[in-house]
């Protein structure tokens, strides 16, 4: 029976019209169009070298703007420093001559950038570092001031980690790049057109079909599961193909972890179908009236998350990060992010962890919803 | 004596204010082809629907071969076959796989299940369509295929629900044949349909149902007896006053007559020779007709004479 309801499933799923034009062929046409409107743009202009920074000190912080000096004249310098009045600075900002304005007051540094999520990564990173450390030494003064010496020993041997920690050069430096993630975050909920249909042919109040399956033997947490499986292994495969024919065919550079973008790729498509799941078993709304649910919030959350308008979820994480948090679109682009940014997995494991409890969510709402076998009206 | 196949008592079931069953009660048995005979809304289909345990019911218990129908009656679920109203079937799937999915949620064995979507195929005679996509057949295919995923399995049990609704004469004939042959080979079927013609045709017993009401069960041969009208005459005349109405109405055996758009409609009541009556007083009274319909009594009669309206005027 599972193996019936799986097979059947897959091939419905490889068959409908909706799936290739939606997870194959627009996500192809629109990643073409990206590749011509935005690559060229930083191949020319935008290639990451030192990041132009003005320092507006409303206080002095002078442990912070010591170190900001530091780094600024070392070899190869990731802030190129400026002091100037906060006012001069927005200015600077504004005009682009800057990217990034460090605003400090007695024992703490604001951080201002403009539309640019890299910068801000970069920056915040710097200044949330600083802070631990700064941290641990007064602390360790406080407490054990006869520790002192050995705290800043190993803070100097971690800085060269730190420095490595930031992979400025390895990764896709690339502003544009985002569109794509945003991209393959879209293609990753639209799957929820698939994860609907499970929830639609598997309700006797839903559709015929679904009464059909409904009157037959086979336990219902077995066939959708099987449906379940089937159509997310569909599902994958068909977000694969995008997925290779943005890096192999139009070469956008995705990081030099590619296997893990494919899986990351995956993972986003999870969430897609169990939304979908979810909402096609909420109620008794028409077939219709749930796929118009499902696109809207598939394009509210790729919108949110910066599909249409690159800066969106940097405005976002400025003023209401939890949006943010919430968007599985912001979720699903910020672990291709992730992946091409840092080398270490901390935040990308932080984002799959996410994304999974949020499917979780949606999994067992959908079958929390769908497990009744009889119903009030049909 | 042959086993109690369905069996449902003191059925109701409510949608809010309206009711929808009202104390039904039913008993089919064994090989019965056993039509549910009912106006749209009367609640035929609400019936099937509790049957089949999809819908939740307000009182009554329904046992189906012996047994407490429930969602969990697994093992009752795989001897039943059901035929919707609306046509069931995956697009995205050819004939071919259509059938051997639905019969692959009642039959495991892989060797099994070939045979039995061979049978069924070659039974609602799609062989030349097994490749086709849904879309590409006619609404009489289409039905047919409908009826293949129902009964793949060799269900003891078919229940179709209106299963001719939009289909051409031609198709519909091969449905009706069909499932003749299915009670031939053994299975017991319910029909449910508002159409007079196939239930006469093909049931064994009928149940006329109307306001979620049982309100006769029998043979069609049972059910006209039930009824007073044993004939009906319609005669083409272009007078009839009411002298001559009168004059009929008089005659034992005469218990109606309607004279309207040219017509005169003399209903019977039992009596012999009644066409033979009626024309001899038309002669004597120097009234000239043209042609004469005598009428057996039809399930429309009987109808009409239970529920006090035409089966088909009822729906809408």
């Amino acid at each position: 029976m599972f193996w019936n309801n799986f097979k059947y499933g897959f091939l419905k799923t490889m068959r409908q019209k909706e799936t290739i034009i939606w997870i194959i062929l627009f996500p192809m046409a629109l990643a073409t169009f990206f590749n011509m409107a935005f690559m060229s743009i930083y191949d020319s202009s935008e290639k990451f070298e030192t990041i132009p920074a003005a320092v507006a000190e409303m206080e002095k912080y002078e442990a912070f703007t010591k170190v900001l000096d530091e780094i600024s004249n070392s070899d190869e310098p990731l802030f190129s420093i400026e002091y100037v009045t906060y006012e001069k600075a927005q200015k600077m900002l504004r005009e682009e001559e800057i990217k990034v304005i460090f605003k400090t007051t007695a024992d703490d540094v604001d951080i201002e950038v403009k539309n640019d999520g890299i910068t801000m990564t970069i920056a915040s990173y710097f200044v949330s570092q600083y802070k631990a450390q700064e941290a641990v030494i007064l602390d360790t003064m406080q407490n054990h001031p006869e520790k002192l010496g050995t705290v800043i020993e190993t803070f100097m041997s971690d800085g060269a980690e730190l420095n490595e920690n930031i992979p400025l050069t390895s990764g896709n430096m690339n502003p544009y790049i985002q569109y794509f993630y945003n991209l393959l975050a879209m293609v990753c909920l639209y799957s929820a057109l698939t994860g609907l249909a499970i929830a639609t042919d598997s309700q006797a109040n839903l559709s015929p079909i679904g009464a059909r399956r409904c009157c037959s033997p086979t336990n219902k947490l077995v066939s959708v599961t099987a449906e379940v499986l089937a159509k997310y292994i569909a599902q994958v495969l068909c977000i694969s193909v995008s997925v290779t024919y943005i890096i192999f065919v139009l070469k956008v550079d995705m990081g030099d972890r590619i296997h893990m973008v494919y899986l990351s790729s995956a993972i986003g498509s999870l969430v897609g179908i169990t939304m979908g799941f979810f909402v096609g078993s909420i109620g008794r709304m028409s077939e219709s009236v749930k796929v118009a649910v499902i696109m809207t919030v598939s394009m509210s959350a790729s919108f949110l998350s910066g599909l249409m308008i690159g800066n969106m979820k940097a405005v976002l994480a400025k003023r209401a990060p939890i949006v943010n948090e919430l968007n599985p679109a912001a979720m699903i682009s910020d672990m291709f992010y992730c992946l091409n940014i840092y080398t270490d997995y901390e935040r990308y494991t932080e984002k799959v962890i996410s994304i999974l409890i949020l499917s979780a969510v949606f999994t067992i709402g959908g079958y929390f919803m769908t497990r009744r076998k009889k119903y009030a009206s049909l | 004596m042959a086993q109690t196949v369905v069996k449902i008592e003191n059925l109701v079931k409510r949608y809010k204010d309206l009711i929808a069953l009202d104390h039904f009660n039913l008993e089919i048995e064994q090989g019965e082809v056993f039509g549910l005979l009912g106006p749209n809304g009367s609640g035929k289909t609400t019936a099937i629907n509790c049957l089949l345990s999809l819908l939740e019911f307000d009182k009554g218990n329904i046992e189906i071969f012996g047994k407490e129908m429930t969602p969990e009656s697994y093992d009752i679920k795989s001897q039943i076959g059901i035929v919707m109203q609306n046509v069931a079937v995956f697009e995205e799937l050819t004939v071919y796989e259509n059938i051997d999915y639905f019969c692959g949620l009642y039959v495991k064995d892989k060797t099994l299940r070939k045979q039995y979507v061979e049978e069924a195929i070659d039974f609602v005679s799609l062989r030349d369509f097994v490749k086709f996509r849904p879309k590409k057949l006619s609404g009489g295919l289409l039905r047919r295929l409908n009826i293949a995923c129902g009964i793949a399995h060799k269900p003891k049990l078919i229940i179709l629900d209106e299963p001719t609704v939009a289909v051409d004469p031609q198709s519909r004939n091969s449905i009706l044949e069909g499932i003749q042959r299915l009670n031939e080979q053994g299975a017991t079927v319910i029909y449910t349909s508002h159409y007079m013609e196939e239930v006469e045709q093909i049931c064994t017993r009928i149940a006329i149902i109307d306001k979620g009401k049982n309100l006769a069960i029998g043979t069609k041969d049972e059910l006209k007896s039930m009824i007073k009208n044993t004939e009906t005459i319609v005669i083409e005349t272009a007078f009839a006053d009411e002298k001559i109405i009168a004059l009929l109405r008089e005659q034992t055996h005469i218990y109606e007559v309607v004279y309207e758009d040219g017509r005169l409609t003399v209903k019977c009541s039992g009596g012999k020779h009644n066409l033979i009556k009626v024309l001899n007083i038309l002669r004597e009274n120097d009234i000239y007709f043209g042609k004469v319909y005598s009428q057996l009594p039809t399930l429309n009669d009987v109808f009409l004479e239970i529920t006090g309206k035409h089966l088909r005027d009822s729906e809408a």
